[in-house]
């Protein structure tokens, strides 16, 4: 088996999780190592959904994000050379899965996450209250406010140096 | 500070956490290492980090240019890096002796190159492409390696010894990864050592694993224990190669850190 092979092999092999028993290329000894590395993918995948998306940490908690980032690791092929811009993609995924939409709004809070994030002129499009449903999250207290699903705003990054703040617009 | 090495004494790698402590503060610290990947997307952080510039030298650490892979670069995202690299002029530009991309999917972790005659030719083809596109000599990391191939035909420092030859690279000596390496494999440090190109080590990281389950795993999450530096000291006798400190997990509090890092200047200085 040449080397291109054997990379080939063990880049399925991680991402698919599949039996390193069947791997005959790796030295017995250190077959069972192999898991290590989708260990570490995991465990980098995590780390950086913690950072980018802060508030969806304080909201669901690490447990329930590690189960949330390893479905969503698991159900998408990385094509992205920045790790950023693979991560980025966690709000859609969010979206897709009903039973997590219908209950709560983590999509769109984690949409504004992304948005401080990025820290780039792009903007987004949400829900009137969504704003300060963030902003009460930020300062670690439960909202009370309600989100009117029936009026769209857009909100924007407003860069002073160092500092962001949101502006919000009403579309 | 050498002709062949711009460096001297101990830097710290950067982290989020501590990047305004250190604007804040700003003890007294040789050099920083910068992750480049946390930099590729413009944004506020930028100027924090042009402010850093202007306090300290910086180098920067990559992860992701897939030195030891087989598909063809990506320009685009080369392209990325070779504006942060002008943008920050860093005193040096590191990677890993690895491949983390293949067939277009991304793995984003340092995965051992199976040590073949025909991995090394496309190893050292690949570093020459991107020291002409970077214009700059790299400094490439040995990586913890899980695991060992049948196909292997070099030793691990051999093949870096090769690709140092062949291309003219730099190295950048990782103690904790060669003892990770030494006890999960057992192999005698002293053997892996031996052959390693002294001369041509630019520096030296420091980080910190644990051990689960018998595995002994690259978590960069502890102190430097003693034992790392009595083997930084056999491997280097009397010679002050700089030194880098590195930490990713289990951050300690900030003036922790700080003292983590005097601690092992000091050991460096008194060597």
């Amino acid at each position: 088996m040449n080397y291109k092979s054997i990379m080939k092999e063990i880049s399925l092999s991680i991402k698919n999780s599949n039996s390193h028993k069947e791997i005959v290329f790796i030295t017995k000894e250190s077959k069972k190592n192999l898991i290590q590395y989708r260990k570490n993918i995991l465990f980098h995948i995590l780390n950086q959904v913690s950072y980018v998306y802060p508030t969806i940490v304080y909201l669901i908690g690490e447990k329930n994000l590690f189960y949330l980032s390893r479905l969503f690791y698991n159900e998408h092929n990385n094509n992205h050379s920045n790790i950023y811009n693979f991560i980025s993609y966690f709000p859609l995924f969010l979206e897709s899965k009903y039973e997590i939409h219908k209950d709560d709004i983590l999509a769109e809070i984690s949409k504004i996450d992304l948005l401080l994030h990025q820290s780039s002129s792009q903007s987004i499009k949400s829900y009137e209250g969504i704003l300060e449903y963030w902003k009460d999250l930020q300062k670690k207290k439960k909202s009370k406010v309600t989100i009117n699903f029936n009026q769209e705003v857009e909100l924007s990054l407003d860069i002073k140096g160092d500092e962001c703040y949101i502006l919000q617009q009403y579309v | 500070m050498s002709v062949n090495n711009p460096l001297i004494g101990t830097g710290l790698g950067l982290r989020f956490p501590y990047f305004d402590d250190i604007l804040k503060t700003k003890p007294q610290l040789d050099w920083i290492e910068v992750i480049a990947e946390d930099f590729l997307m413009p944004g506020p952080h930028h100027f924090k980090l042009m402010k850093l510039r202007e306090l300290y030298p910086i180098v920067f650490h990559c992860v992701g240019l897939n030195v030891g892979g087989i598909d063809d670069f990506n320009y685009n995202h080369l392209f990325q890096y070779k504006s942060l690299f002008e943008k920050f002029c860093p005193l040096n530009i590191s990677d890993h002796l690895c491949w983390s991309m293949i067939d277009n999917i991304y793995h984003h972790d340092l995965l051992p190159i199976p040590k073949t005659k025909k991995a090394l030719l496309n190893t050292c083809e690949r570093i020459n492409i991107l020291q002409d596109y970077f214009q700059t000599t790299l400094v490439l990391e040995n990586v913890t390696e899980y695991i060992q191939f049948k196909v292997d035909e070099y030793s691990t420092f051999d093949f870096l010894k090769e690709t140092t030859l062949r291309t003219g690279h730099k190295i950048l000596l990782d103690i904790t990864n060669l003892k990770i390496n030494s006890f999960n494999h057992k192999l005698s440090i002293h053997k892996m050592t031996s052959n390693i190109p002294i001369n041509e080590v630019q520096y030296v990281h420091f980080s910190g694993g644990e051990i689960e389950d018998d595995l002994y795993i690259d978590t960069h999450s502890s102190k430097v224990n003693h034992e790392d530096l009595i083997t930084y000291k056999n491997i280097f006798k009397n010679k002050k190669i700089p030194v880098l400190l590195e930490r990713d997990s289990n951050l300690p509090a900030y003036q922790e850190m700080i003292g983590e890092y005097q601690t092992l200047k000091g050991f460096i200085r008194e060597l």
